[in-house]
This record gives structure tokens, C-alpha cells and sequence, in this order.
């Protein structure tokens, strides 16, 4: 059954790189635009794992991986957050937060993947 | 499918970018510094963030420097001053140049230059 990833990014291009890659190699994909938007899929739906930017309008990346770890369901799914390597302080309070880890953007398609499979695996 | 996603995040950026010379240019400035300070620095981190992913190189230098300096704005680390609008408003032209393919780039590269090491400097 494929995987399901939930990516959360407030720009477009990025959203549609990610979504044309990870389709691509057969994941089924959800996104949402920001942190407030990626809520509305967390009911109970099964979501294999979030990748979420953390610089966004409305609720932002670490907001949202603080609320992700107050849902039961979604307690212990893996999150990643995409960052610049300039954000490097915020690397360590997404870590607080609850995120599992992280990619640095910009990045190539490969790198992504391997990051989710990794994660995954 | 990868150059319909260019195409639409170069008219975005050029879009934004334009909208933040209209802002820098104005008195809107001294009254909403918070409000630009955040635009300058969501479009800047946009542009190093995705750019390079959809091969659109030669813009990471000065996204790099205008983002070190507008999240040090951002988290109050540094105020804004003139000198820093002015240069900001001397390197969004350089941005839009890399990204109008078809444009002619009249900009003066050692004005550029000097304006990402005034930013570098601030940060250093």
C-alpha cells in the first residue's frame, strides 16, 4: 500500500516540486499551504508522515509540529522540517518541539527521498 | 513539468519583488516596518530555498546575505535603518535581473557587491 506524506509549505513551487516527486516514486500526497491548513487533515485520517517548512503565515512549522504531538493519533508519526542552513538555532527547537529531524533546502529530489525512505525504513 | 513550476514561481517572485521596491519606496516603511521587514524576509527565504531546486542559480548570494539580515531585523537582534532600506532597494533590482531571462541587466555589479558586503557586514 503506498505511503502517505503530508507536506506543508507556503510556496507554491516548492509544494509542487515536492508533490511531482514524491508522486512520482508512487507516494500519495497531501498538502497543505500552511500550518492552519494542515490541521484540517489530521482526523484520523492515516498519514505516514508530515514534512512541513517552518517559516509560514498563520500557524507556522513549529506550532504545528506542537500541536501534531498533542494528537493522540499522530503522537509518534515522523515529522521532518525543512529549513535554510542560515536557521540553524531553530534546528534545535523544532528538535524540542517534536520533529524528527530535518532537511536543509535547497535540496534535490534524491535527497528528499532518501530522507523520507530513511525515516521510514 | 519542472518548467511550468519555474515559470510560475519566476512570476510570482517577480511579482512580490516588485511589490516590495513599492513598499521600500514609500513612506508605508516608517509606519509598518514589522510588515515589510517579514515580506523582505519571506520573499528572500522563498527565493534560497526554491530557486536552486528548479535550477535557477546565480540569486543565493544575495538571497543568503538580505536573509541573514532581515531575520536579525525580524528576531530584533538589529533595527532598521536607512542604510539598510537603501540597500535593499539597490539589490532587489539584482534579484529580478536573475530571474528576467529576457531582460537587459544594466545593474552595476560592483554596486551590488558593495551592497552584500555592507549586509554581511551587519551580520559578522
Amino acid at each position: 500500500m503506498a505511503k502517505t506524506v503530508l507536506i506543508v509549505d507556503d510556496s507554491e513551487s516548492i509544494r509542487e516540486v515536492v508533490n511531482f516527486t514524491l508522486q512520482n516514486e508512487g507516494y500519495e500526497v497531501l498538502v497543505g499551504v500552511d500550518g492552519e491548513d494542515a490541521l484540517q487533515y489530521l482526523d484520523g485520517r492515516n498519514i505516514d508522515i508530515i514534512i512541513t517548512d517552518l517559516h509560514m503565515p498563520n500557524l507556522d512549522g513549529l506550532g504545528l509540529i506542537r500541536k501534531v504531538r498533542e494528537i493522540d493519533t499522530y503522537k509518534h508519526i515522523p515529522i521532518l522540517f525543512l529549513t535554510t542552513e542560515s536557521q540553524a538555532a531553530k534546528k534545535m527547537e523544532a528538535k524540542q518541539a517534536g520533529a524528527t529531524g530535518w532537511i536543509i533546502k535547497p535540496f534535490v529530489p534524491a535527497k528528499l527521498l532518501s530522507a523520507i525512505s530513511r525515516v521510514l525504513r | 513539468m519542472i518548467e511550468k513550476i519555474k515559470e510560475g514561481f519566476i512570476s510570482e517572485t517577480l511579482d512580490e519583488l516588485n511589490s516590495l521596491e513599492v513598499d521600500l519606496s514609500t513612506e508605508v516603511i516608517a509606519n509598518e516596518s514589522d510588515i515589510v521587514i517579514e515580506k523582505v524576509f519571506t520573499a528572500v527565504h522563498k527565493i534560497k530555498g526554491t530557486a536552486p531546486m528548479l535550477g535557477i542559480d546565480g540569486l543565493n548570494m544575495i538571497a543568503h546575505s538580505m536573509e541573514q539580515v532581515y531575520g536579525a531585523l525580524r528576531d530584533g537582534n538589529i533595527s532598521l535603518t536607512h542604510e539598510i532600506v537603501f540597500n535593499t532597494i539597490k539589490l532587489i533590482p539584482a534579484l529580478k535581473a536573475e530571474l528576467s531571462i529576457n531582460s537587459v541587466n544594466n545593474l552595476d555589479s560592483e554596486d551590488v557587491s558593495k551592497s552584500i558586503r555592507y549586509f554581511d557586514s551587519l551580520i559578522s
